[in-house]
Parts: structure tokens; C-alpha cells; sequence
């Protein structure tokens, strides 16, 4: 499988990433933000499983193994977090959690 | 312009094109259609690791994103029970205006790094350099138990925290032991 | 059998953990969980005594862990940092989780676990190591910052962290990614290696990418403006024997790792050739992390806020000894940790320990809110305490002739020593930044002493445990400013160990004469 050039990879790694990032940084509910954290994690994914392939690399599919556990680590405790936080609020958004000011 | 490329193209817009649903107010304004979109970008992008011959984590890809992650999002939404008027309409703050043009330079910066470095990069060739194997589970699974092998023991250390933290944040005020 | 000792620390922490969580589950469903804290701390003192009597020796050298650790002196250092800051944040709790309603086992445990992987964290060379170290420690964090469950500012406090801590492990990632498709490695010497031996300005996308992400990332651990955003709000909402752990262990493991980890992948030289270099972008980001820390902090009314601008602040301070990295004489000249660094972050970390301490030993019956008016009179009310926190608070203003000054001053005289003319300017803005920073810390004090109580004066936990810690950090303020001659010898050791040893088969790669090849 050569067909496709290692830059067509890494840009559309490069995509779900940034889209991810906008996404953290502007959405302001919460479950949209922890959606866009996996997203983000994707993107480096791709990136880790093109850089592999290029290498013919075994070390770096594992290393994405372990970034999937983490990854879903990460969202059982970010769920349960929103799960709190709506217990609290009656809401899941992260802008009415500013009652603390900046 | 081959099959794999157009193969690729596909994917990679409905991959990309799930992300920008999660992302944007008309879709993601809904969590349960913002979880759905999800869906449809990590199934993509499973079969862009089917490309990359990365067939186990393809498999997981499938099995813990698609699977027991999405069921999650779907659950907590359901659980939640969010309401319309709960979901107020986005607006266009600074802020976000601010955070889209950032994002918008970085996808330029890293993406015209990236198109500039890789330039007319060759992948080994798998199957002429004896690679037989790769992305298979006995290669991954043998470097998740060799070189891997403490990250692999700590993985289990993280999970256990991932659990007690669950539980502990999420469960019903009991007013503790005191 | 040599491995799993020189392992121990790490083990050690975890099955404290787990230790922890059976007595948690085999005690009396009302029984008290504070005796649990005490098995905490007594799991880090022996973790403590493996990691000095183990690490503080040469590197491991074992087949299947090859290449995924360095246990050395530097780890030594830094895991004294964390557990001391652990075992107070345990100790604190003691007292202070019944009185605001959350006396629950589990922090004791997912304390530990935290501490576990701060010690991964600390000491990993390979990458993925390193991230994963890093999620068992911020996950533990989100989750204990977040478990008052009574208290909304609480949850808050923990889902904010989480969704920017996320989006700081994100960056990492990426950044590892990227040095991965720069060298194909995924090992910290093997990728300094690499740099070394091929010219790295030839294709220098990658590691500048690389570098600024995992700045990012980290700069977020340690809160460096303008990564700090999450800072003040967190640390205020967050039960504050937490609290004491973020302000102490995670900024001194954030430290430790961003020396490490820059000092040994960007040992090449011709990387100060990078458009963005890292001397000045650690410089920039000092700069600003030094007045956004102190301008915000004058503004601020709450104790707990005040300290939150103030261990920003010395972020500041740390990242400038960062910048002024220090060659040794003899060695392949790669340029190792400012040696004031390591002295400075023990000062800091024990003055700060004791400071948070103390405010989580004030307002008791879950009274969140620590306003300056609240601690009005203290001196009068609660004498110890307040005495304890003068010293605290006075260390980490920089007075002499507690730790704080001593930490400051030779941080600045060996920032000096790197480039006398060079840095005097930055070192000027420093000191200034000390007197800026010496209004609002003096401010807790004149609220303390010459404030009468306000309408609703602060009470006060009696508690042993608390005001023992809050003693020792206290004590270890004078002790450290009056007799610095062995910490400071113990922080030059460890500085010289902060770049990894890469051997290289042939000599270190330079740009060619000339740089048509670059754009």
C-alpha cells in the first residue's frame, strides 16, 4: 500500500488534531470538549501509525495500543466528572461553572 | 489518481467531515448527534489504519472507540437527559473567534511542516523486507511484552484509577464515612 | 531480582495504594479513614528510603528494562521532592477531609497512585513511559480535586483541570509523535543520539514543532503564563491538602521532566540555530509568567488565590534558571540544569507545602471561601498557626535569612555566573519582581497580625498531624536559609545529571559552513 503519499497522512493528522483543539478551546459543553479531547488523540494516533508505517515499525503500533488505554481511561473519569458537575449545576455546561472568576 | 488514493480521499473527508460535525454548533449542539458524528470519524479512521497496515489497532480502534467508548457518550447523554432549552444557542464570542483563528493557523503551520518534511518519502516495502507480520497481533503483542512490558504493567495501575476515580466522583452523595 | 529493587520505589508507592484500598474496604463502613493517611505516609517514607538508597547511585542496567528508566541521583532529588509534598498532602487530609465532609479511603489510595506515577513520570526515558506516568498521576489529580463532593467549586475545580490537562497530554502526544517521525524512535537517547549524529538544522520542522508542543504541554504542568489560565481557580477550588500536592510535586516533577527532557534530546548545539530556540522561548515565557503572576496576585483577596499567583510566580523564576543553562567543563559539552534549580524548587516546594498546609488546617465545617478578612487577627486567635505561616509565607517572599532567600539568591548568582553581561538585565527584572511579590505576601501578614477579626473570624482544626507537618514545613524554611551548604551541594550533583549521557559512535553532527539548505 504505497498509493498514498506519507504528507496526505500526517495532514489529515494534523486535521483531527487541530479541529479537536478548537474544539477543547471553544465549545462550552463539557461532553462536546471531552468528544474533542478523543478527537485530538486520534490525530496523534494517525500520525504515530503513519510515521510507523513509513518504518515498518512494531513499537510505535504498541505505543498506540497504550494511547488507547489512556485514552479511554480518560473518558470514564471525564464522564463521570460531567456527571458531577451536572449533579451540581442541573447543566453540562463549562461557562456556568465560572462562578469562580478568573 | 490510483484507487487507494481515492480510497484514502474518502475516508479522510468522512473522518475529517465527523470531526467538523462534533465540532460545530448545528450538529454538535445536540451531544447525541455530536456522539454520533464521533462515530462516524473513529469508524474512518479505523479504516485509514487498515491503510497504514496497523490491523490489530484497527480491530481495537473499532472494539474500544466505537464500542465501549461511544456506548459511554451514549449512555451519559441518556443518563443526563439534557433538555433543549438546556442547550443554549451558540454565539460568536471573541473568545471563539480567537480559538478558531488559532486553530486555523496551527492546521497551516503544522500541515506546510509537515507537506515540506515528508516530501517524497518512501514507506519500506512490507512484504519485500520480510515485514510479514507487522501491524499483526504477534508483533505488536511481542513488543507489548518485551520492550513494553512496564508501560504494558502500568496500564493496569492507570485503569485502576480510572475505576476507583469513576466511581468515586460519580456516585451519589452518601455524606461520607464521617 | 536487581531490577524489581531498583524498581522498588515505584512499586512500593503502587502497593501502598492497593495497601490502602484492602484496609479501606475491610474497615467498618463508619469507622474514620484518617488512620489510612498514616499508612500513606509511612509507604512514602519507606518509597523515599529505596529511592536514596537505590537511585542515588549509577543507571540501571537490565535487559528487559533497558532504555525505559533512568534511576539516578536526579530521580533521587526529584522523588524526595514529590513524596515529601505527598506525604504532607496525605497528612493534611487527616484532619481536614472529615471536617468538610469527604472522609473517603480512596484519596488516600489514589493519593499513592499519584505519587507512582510521578515517579514513572519523573524517571522515564522512553516517551510512552513518560506520558503514561504522566496520566496515572494528572487522572489520581483530576479525581482528588474534584471528590468534595458537597461542594460544587469542588467538581469544578476538577472537570476544568481535566478538560485543559487533556488538552496539555494532547500536545505531549503530539510532540512525542513528532520527534518519533523525526528520528524513528521513541526513547529520549535514542532520539538525542540521532540529533547528534545527523545534522539536525536539515530538516529542523520536526524538532522546533516538537519542542514548542511538549513547551506547551509542560508549561501547562508547572503553570507558566500563559498556560496558567487554569491556575488560580483550580488551586482555589480544590480541597487544599490537594491543593498542596499540585503546587508542590506536580510543579517540581514539571520541572524536573522539561529540564530532562530538553536537556537530552536538544543536546546538539546547532539547535540554537532553531527559529524559535529554546533559550528564548523559556526566557520569553519567564518574563511573562513573572508579571502576569505578580500583577494578578495584587489584585487578589483570597489566601488561597494569592498563593495560587504566588507559585505562578515562582514558575517565573524557575524557568529563567531553566534559560540559562550551564555547560561542564570536560564532558562532551552538553549543557546541563542551572544549578541553582534544583536548590530553588526545595525551598520553594517546602515553603509552599507549608503554606497551602496551614490554610487547609483554617475554616473548618466545609467554610470554603479564604479571604483575606477571614484570616484577620489569626495572630491573635491562633498564634502557632499564624507564627507557622509567617515563616511560611516570609520563605517564599524571599526574606533572608529563610530558605526562600537562599533559594533566590543563588538561583540569581548562578544565573549570573552562566553570562554575567548577558543575563544581568533578566536577573534585574527578577529581583524586581521579588520586591513586586514581597506587597501581597507581606499583605497575608499585616491581615494576620495588625488586622482586627473581622465579623466572622476563621476557625481553626486541631488537629496533630497538620500542625506537626505545618511545624516541620515551617522549621525546614529556617533550617534550609541557615545551613544551605549540603542542599546546595546535593542540587549541583543533581544538575549535572539532568542531561542524559548520550554515547555517540562518531563526532556531534554541526550545521555545514554554510547554510544555503536552510529556509
Amino acid at each position: 500500500m504505497t498509493g498514498v503519499p506519507l504528507s496526505h497522512f500526517l495532514v489529515l493528522a494534523v486535521a483531527l488534531f487541530t479541529i479537536g483543539a478548537v474544539g477543547v478551546v471553544t465549545r462550552r459543553n463539557a461532553l462536546v470538549a471531552l468528544m474533542s479531547l478523543e478527537l485530538m488523540l486520534n490525530g496523534v494516533n494517525v500520525a504515530f501509525l503513519a510515521f510507523a508505517r513509513w518504518r515498518g515499525d512494531a513499537l510505535a503500533n504498541a505505543a498506540v495500543f497504550i494511547v488507547m488505554a489512556v485514552a479511554a481511561a480518560e473518558v470514564a473519569v471525564g464522564l463521570a466528572l460531567v456527571i458531577a458537575l451536572f449533579r451540581h449545576n442541573r447543566s453540562v455546561d463549562l461557562d456556568e461553572a465560572t462562578r469562580m472568576k478568573g | 489518481m490510483t484507487a487507494e488514493l481515492l480510497i484514502f480521499y474518502f475516508m479522510a473527508i468522512m473522518a475529517v467531515g465527523g470531526a467538523v460535525c462534533v465540532v460545530l454548533p448545528p450538529f454538535g449542539r445536540n451531544p447525541l448527534h455530536a456522539a454520533l458524528a464521533l462515530l462516524v470519524s473513529f469508524f474512518f479512521v479505523a479504516g485509514i489504519f487498515v491503510m497504514l497496515s496497523a490491523h490489530l489497532v484497527a480491530v481495537l480502534q473499532i472494539l474500544v472507540y466505537a464500542g465501549a467508548v461511544m456506548v459511554l457518550f451514549v449512555f451519559v447523554v441518556m443518563l443526563l437527559n439534557l433538555k433543549k432549552d438546556e442547550l443554549k444557542g451558540a454565539r460568536w464570542t471573541p473568545w471563539k473567534v480567537f480559538g478558531v483563528g488559532a486553530g486555523l493557523v496551527m492546521f497551516t503551520k503544522l500541515a506546510l511542516a509537515v507537506v515540506v518534511v515528508t516530501e517524497g518519502e518512501t514507506p519500506v516495502n512490507l512484504a519485500a523486507e520480510g515485514f510479514t507480520g507487522y501491524g499483526g497481533i504477534h508483533d505488536v503483542g511481542a513488543a507489548l511484552v518485551t520492550t513494553y512490558l512496564l508501560p504494558f504493567e502500568l496500564t493496569s495501575i492507570l485503569l485502576l484509577v480510572a475505576i476507583i476515580g469513576a466511581v468515586l466522583v460519580a456516585r451519589r452523595q452518601t455524606g461520607g464515612a464521617s | 531480582m536487581k531490577d524489581l529493587l531498583m524498581l522498588s520505589p515505584i512499586w512500593l508507592s503502587a502497593m501502598t495504594g492497593i495497601l490502602v484500598l484492602v484496609i479501606d474496604l475491610l474497615s467498618a463502613r463508619k469507622a474514620p479513614r484518617g488512620f489510612l493517611g498514616y499508612v500513606t505516609a509511612a509507604g512514602f517514607a519507606a518509597t523515599g528510603i529505596a529511592a536514596v538508597h537505590y537511585w542515588n547511585g549509577s543507571a540501571l542496567e537490565a535487559p528487559f528494562l533497558t532504555g525505559m528508566l533512568a534511576l539516578d541521583g536526579f530521580g533521587a532529588f526529584f522523588a524526595l521532592l514529590i513524596l515529601l509534598s505527598g506525604a504532607a498532602a496525605a497528612l493534611f487530609a487527616i484532619d481536614y477531609l472529615p471536617q468538610h465532609g469527604s472522609d473517603r479511603g480512596e484519596y488516600y489510595a489514589l493519593m499513592a497512585f499519584s505519587v507512582c506515577g510521578a515517579l514513572v513520570f519523573l524517571t522515564a526515558v522512553d516517551l510512552i513511559t513518560m506520558f503514561l506516568g504522566l496520566e496515572i498521576m494528572s487522572l489520581s489529580v483530576y479525581i482528588m480535586a474534584a471528590m468534595k463532593q458537597s461542594s460544587a467549586r469542588s467538581t469544578e475545580a476538577g472537570m476544568k483541570y481535566f478538560i485543559l490537562g487533556g488538552l496539555a497530554s494532547a500536545f505531549l502526544l503530539f510532540g512525542i509523535a513528532f520527534l518519533y517521525g523525526a528520528t524513528g524512535s521513541l526513547n529520549m537517547v535514542e532520539i538525542g543520539r540521532y540529533f547528534l549524529e545527523h545534522d539536525p538544522t536539515r530538516d529542523y520542522l520536526f524538532p522546533q514543532v516538537a519542542m514548542i508542543l511538549l513547551v506547551a504541554a509542560l508549561g501547562f504542568k508547572v503553570a507558566a503564563v500563559p498556560f496558567h489560565m487554569w491556575t488560580p481557580d483550580v488551586y482555589d477550588g480544590a480541597p487544599t491538602p490537594v491543593t498542596v500536592f499540585m503546587a508542590g510535586a506536580v510543579k517540581a516533577v514539571g520541572f524536573a521532566v522539561l529540564a530532562r527532557l530538553l536537556l537530552t534530546v536538544y543536546q546538539n548545539p546547532a539547535f540554537d540555530e532553531m527559529p524559535v530556540s529554546i533559550p528564548g522561548l523559556l526566557l520569553t515565557l519567564s518574563i511573562l509568567t513573572m508579571f502576569v503572576g505578580n500583577i494578578l496576585g495584587i489584585v487578589q483577596t483570597n489566601v488561597k488565590r494569592i498563593l495560587a499567583y504566588s507559585s505562578i510566580t515562582h514558575a517565573g523564576y524557575l524557568l529563567l534558571g531553566g534559560y540559562a543553562t550551564m555547560g561542564v567543563a570536560g564532558s562532551s559539552g552538553a549543557s546541563v540544569l542551572n544549578d541553582g534549580v534544583p536548590f530553588y524548587l526545595l525551598t520553594y516546594v517546602v515553603s509552599t507545602v507549608g503554606a497551602f498546609g496551614i490554610v487547609s488546617l483554617l475554616g473548618s465545617r466545609g467554610e470554603e471561601d479564604m479571604s483575606l478578612d477571614h484570616i484577620a487577627g489569626l495572630g491573635r486567635r491562633h498564634p502557632v498557626l499564624a507564627a507557622l505561616m509567617l515563616v511560611c509565607v516570609l520563605s517564599l517572599a524571599g526574606v533572608p535569612p529563610l530558605a526562600g532567600f537562599m533559594g533566590k539568591f543563588f538561583l540569581f548568582r548562578e544565573v549570573l555566573a552562566v553570562d554575567p553581561n548577558g543575563n544581568l538585565p533578566w536577573v534585574v527584572i527578577a529581583v524586581l519582581n521579588s520586591f513586586i511579590a514581597a506587597y501581597y505576601y507581606l499583605r497575608i501578614a499585616v491581615y494576620m497580625y495588625f488586622r482586627e477579626p473581622g465579623r466572622e473570624p476563621v476557625s481553626a482544626i486541631r488537629g496533630v498531624p497538620g500542625y506537626v507537618c505545618a511545624g516541620i514545613a515551617a522549621l525546614l524554611s529556617i533550617w534550609i536559609g541557615l545551613f544551605p551548604a549540603r542542599y546546595i551541594a546535593a542540587s549541583q550533583e543533581v544538575s549535572r545529571d539532568s542531561a542524559l549521557v548520550i554515547a555517540t559512535t562518531g563526532d556531534v553532527a554541526r550545521p555545514a559552513a554554510s547554510r544555503s539548505g536552510k529556509r
